[in-house]
């Protein structure tokens, strides 16, 4: 009996230890997700598959015939098959396989669905991106292109819905998880034909949603037309589009004529409570997660694309290159693939979004194409005289809401029904603002139209690329291009050249807008006065575009679309593009002759400083007028003279001379801004324009001292700030130890912000405004050097030769696959930082051309089967 | 005495002769099986049904040590050869932990829970045994 008690009495500590341990790897401690799920044997990390199989074979039974996928040592895939709706199935599967998690957060992130697998913490994030309307007009669009009978939509409708199959019968058969979904513990959903056309709005915000309307006028208010005219100039730029005219700075920046702007007492109070209005709005916006990114001041999210026809070529035929600058992220946001028929002609090449069946950018064996940012103002906002919860005014009038409801799914709890309230314009932004902050204010109702809130037919024009032999097939395609807009950069093997700024852009009735308004959507409209409304868009055929130009070459980074001549408002003037990247192509392609492929990377990965060839010579005559130059200036001083304005993240020239600016341009503009209260600084180029022409400029006056001072005071003090600064950060005075790469640093996280997944930071060559750009932050606060962390360039490169479209290139700054184990994960980025690429394959125009020795792995898809 | 008696005695008198090392066995197959399920947790009842095999909670113990600590080393060590599962050990280990390179610890966990699972396990199938026969 002893014994037996004993034995119980062992059995239940033993049972209790037990009992205790598998709960503690079993249920989630507060964000992490239980311990043995993702650790122990059997799950989690240990069923995770690094790579691929290096040879698959599964029948699927919804193709009409075999599809085969081979594999490049970069993981890129090459998709055999004979029928592009069998093409775009094993490409749903294979981005399934690289990148499910990121392609899940995306499409969460785009339809407001994060709080379906994180709970409420992520509501408001939810509310906000639902209140965008991109998820409501995404279904809008997608019912229109299911009920269309355009044999060409049809096709588009079919190959986006056998994509998804592709992508869900992956999703139906994998046999394990990424990591991210073990840690966040939940499991991705089936996709959609919704998801993917869902990609196409989430672009368009990424690249056109914008909050400079209120900046516009905020800067108004606070500077007053002349010194807005002067700070806010567009000096330098040389247009995209060579056919209209050079472009005449700040007097047709807006295409406006400036005379009529008068501003009353009475008027001036209007603009001032506005501005703060708009201020309180823009404070409680920026608090809202992701909503930051679109209100911070940077260098446009540009890009860089150039062509150059046959005559200035060595091989006679053109060459097309492009590198879109993004933020960086791990897995990047581009997917290479190559999808060819060998039965028909379609054999296409290109960088597709993860979620997309058809390529952003890329080329077939006829004509490529690449992409830019146009800056294009498509986004107004508009104030109202609310009345209460389901009215405002309008023209006169009590007008209802249009009300529509959502439902968001929350973790652990019931579904929220959210509800969308829309003017006549588009929705209401204010109910995400502490209402307390506005009240007394009459109009205390924003709202905004934007371009994507339309059906769109993006898809034609992404399918009608694929396709197109000849620069009248690609025009014909771009037509039905709406959003983002994109200066598109055209090449073909005919040996045509082109360039075309396209998107829908609105046309606004100004007809009834106050005295004191720019007009053009530039600034915020009283939406209850009925101002501003939208009454068309700009024609296509009336765009501005350049092709087959005398020049020989086409160059876009995000500068003026086009000069003096061109008759329609396109760019918000605070989206354009400072223009040095611009400058820099230009130049190098203007002055040179023979261009090969080696050229065209020597040209993408140039980090030759417009900005510092244009500075540091002032910088220099300051210096060399100091009488009695200590031993660190003299050293200073000889580097500088014998540098070469490269960007070179080993040299400490650049470090010197991109600190120094950074406090010119500061003690330049940062007195008179503060009293002013204005919420931006000016363009650099503009610090440019009066250093060259003025230098007696008040601007240079420091308003703080009773002296005048002049640049070149400003420049001597703003270069002992530096020097010290500098002296004091790397802790010596021995200058060749200040290498611009030791605080110019690229950081590239992963989409979860875990840093544990992320790559860097490393030194990198350049600067936001070299042609191969990194978007360095600040590196002076507080009177202390900092290191700049960048996390954003180019997004990808690529390389097209018309002479031999076997020896075009591509590079992208991750790696094709998503899972963090595998060599895929970030072996290009590794490239990439060295400036390195790799080839297309692109001549493997058939299976049996795809040479054995390239392959890494296949899957053959066999028709037939359950 | 028929057939499927004499075949009975058999397999009793073999299980009697060799239980030490059929309990050992048993919860070593069985561990090295349920690796290969999504159920983690299967591994106590490897433990557990290895311990009926023995009349001592010690001998228990030993077994369920043996059999899953071994099964789970062995699938432990081909991982680690064979895939890259250690570098994403160490982001993990980065990301609780908040330091890199320290994907080996968490190899080394994983194999020491592989040996107190079974402990427990096979302590708890000899226990429940030595209740059962008790009470007969």
């Amino acid at each position: 009996m002893k014994q037996k008690s004993k034995t119980i009495m062992n059995l239940c500590i033993v049972s209790i230890i037990t009992l205790g341990l598998v709960l503690a790897f079993t249920i989630p401690f507060g964000s992490f997700p239980p311990l043995g799920k993702f650790l122990l044997p059997g799950e989690g990390v240990w069923d995770i598959q690094d790579e691929v199989k290096s040879k698959e074979i599964l029948q699927v039974s919804s193709l009409n015939d075999d599809v085969t996928i081979y594999r490049d040592k970069w993981g890129v895939p090459h998709i055999y098959g004979t029928t592009e709706k069998d093409i775009v199935f094993a490409l749903g599967y294979v981005q399934a396989q690289d990148r499910l998690f990121q392609m899940d957060m995306a499409r969460r992130i785009t339809r407001g669905l994060l709080s379906e697998v994180i709970g409420p913490d992520a509501l408001e994030v939810d509310r906000f991106s639902i209140n965008k309307l991109k998820e409501y007009w995404a279904n809008e669009t997608l019912n229109d292109l299911i009920e269309s009978t355009n044999p060409i939509d049809q096709k588009i409708y079919e190959e986006i819905d056998s994509y998804s199959n592709g992508i869900n019968y992956y999703i139906q058969n994998m046999k394990f998880l990424p990591l991210e979904y073990s840690f966040l513990n939940f499991e991705p959903a089936f996709w959609s034909p919704l998801d993917t056309i869902c990609f196409i709005k989430y672009m368009s915000e990424k690249l056109s949603w914008s909050y400079d309307d209120f900046n516009f006028l905020r800067l108004f208010n606070a500077l007053g037309l002349e010194t807005y005219l002067e700070l806010f100039d567009l000096p330098f730029q040389i247009p995209i589009t060579v056919d209209y005219g050079e472009y005449n700075s700040s007097s047709l920046s807006m295409k406006r004529d400036y005379s009529h702007i008068e501003v009353s007492k009475t008027q001036e109070k209007v603009i001032e409570e506005l501005s703060n209005i708009f201020s309180i709005f823009m404070n409680e916006i920026e608090e809202i997660p992701g909503e930051k990114e679109f209100i911070e001041e940077r260098e446009l999210s540009g890009s860089n694309n150039w062509v150059i026809d046959g005559n200035k070529t060595e091989s006679a035929k053109p060459l097309l290159s492009n590198d879109m600058h993004l933020a960086h992220d791990i897995p990047g946001i581009w997917y290479e693939a190559h999808l060819v028929n060998p039965l028909s002609d379609f054999n296409v090449y290109g960088f597709f979004l993860a979620g997309v069946p058809f390529p952003i950018v890329g080329h077939n064996s006829y004509v490529g194409w690449g992409m830019t940012n146009t800056g294009f103002d498509v986004i107004d906002w508009y104030y109202y005289k609310g009345i209460n919860e389901t009215h405002y005014w309008y023209k006169g009038q009590p007008k209802a809401y249009t009300i529509y409801e959502f439902e968001i799914p929350v973790k652990n709890q019931n579904p929220e029904i959210f509800t969308v309230k829309n003017t006549v314009h588009g929705p209401v932004m204010t109910d995400f603002v502490n209402t307390d902050d506005l009240s007394g204010d009459l109009n205390d109702v924003i709202a905004c139209k934007w371009i994507a809130h339309n059906i769109s037919y993006e898809t034609r024009t992404l399918y009608g690329w694929s396709h197109s032999k000849n620069i009248d097939d690609f025009n014909e395609a771009s037509n039905h291009f709406s959003t983002p807009a994109q200066n598109l950069v055209y090449a073909d093997i005919h040996g045509n050249i082109g360039i075309r700024p396209t998107g829908r852009v609105p046309i606004r009735d100004d007809t009834n807008i106050p005295s004191w308004h720019f007009g053009n959507g530039t600034m915020p409209y009283n939406g209850s006065e009925g101002n501003g409304e939208w009454i068309g868009y700009v024609p296509f055929e009336f765009l501005p575009f350049s092709e087959n130009p005398e020049q020989n070459f086409l160059v876009s980074a995000n500068q003026i679309s086009a000069g003096s001549e061109y008759q329609y408002h396109l760019q918000h003037p605070l989206d354009v593009s400072t223009g040095y990247r611009a400058r820099r192509i230009n130049e190098i392609i203007a002055s040179g002759e023979n261009f090969g492929v080696e050229d065209m990377k020597n040209i993408q990965l140039d980090v030759y400083s417009v900005k510092a060839g244009n500075f540091t010579p002032y910088l220099i005559d300051v210096i060399n007028s100091i009488s009695n130059k200590d031993t660190l200036q003299q050293n200073v001083f000889d580097l500088l003279s014998e540098w070469d304005y490269i960007m070179d993240k080993e040299k400490s020239a650049p470090t010197i001379y991109y600190l120094w600016l950074e406090i010119f341009f500061e003690e330049t503009f940062i007195d008179e801004i503060a009293e002013l209260e204005s919420p931006r600084f000016p363009h650099q180029t503009v610090l440019e324009l009066l250093t060259k022409t003025n230098e007696t400029s008040v601007w240079f006056d420091d308003i703080d001292t009773p002296e005048t001072e002049t640049r070149d005071d400003i420049i001597l003090r703003a270069f002992n700030l530096a020097i010290q600064g500098l002296e004091v950060f790397f802790e010596t005075a021995d200058i060749t130890q200040w290498e611009w790469g030791q605080i110019n640093t690229k950081y590239i996280p992963h989409i979860t912000g875990l840093s544990a997944l992320a790559y860097g930071p490393v030194g990198v060559n350049g600067t936001e405004d070299t042609v191969n750009p990194v978007w360095s932050k600040s590196v002076w606060r507080n009177n202390e050097v900092i290191i700049s962390l960048g996390s954003g360039g180019a997004s990808e490169r690529m390389i097209i030769d018309f002479n031999d479209l076997n020896k075009s290139l591509s590079i992208i700054p991750s790696g094709q696959r998503g899972i963090s184990s595998s060599e895929h994960y970030v072996d290009q980025l590794e490239m990439y930082l060295r400036g390195e690429y790799h080839v297309q394959y692109f001549a493997a125009e058939s299976i049996e051309e795809f040479r054995e020795a390239w392959i890494e792995s296949t899957i053959i898809f066999e028709a037939g089967g359950n | 005495m028929t057939v499927e008696e004499s075949f009975s005695e058999k397999i009793f008198t073999f299980v009697k002769n060799y239980s030490n090392f059929i309990g050992v066995i048993s919860s070593f197959i069985l561990a090295l099986l349920f690796v290969y399920t999504t159920i983690w947790q299967l591994s106590i009842v490897a433990g557990f049904i290895g311990g009926l095999f023995y009349k001592r909670m010690k001998h228990g113990a030993i077994a369920g040590l043996v059999g899953v600590g071994t099964a789970w080393l062995i699938f432990v060590v081909i991982d680690v050869l064979s895939t890259n599962v250690n570098s994403l050990l160490d982001q993990i280990g980065s990301i609780i932990l908040g330091v890199s390179g320290l994907g080996w610890i968490f190899i080394l966990i994983v194999i020491l829970l592989g040996f107190i699972f079974g402990v427990l396990s096979g302590s708890i199938g000899s226990a429940v045994r030595m209740l059962l026969k008790k009470q007969d």
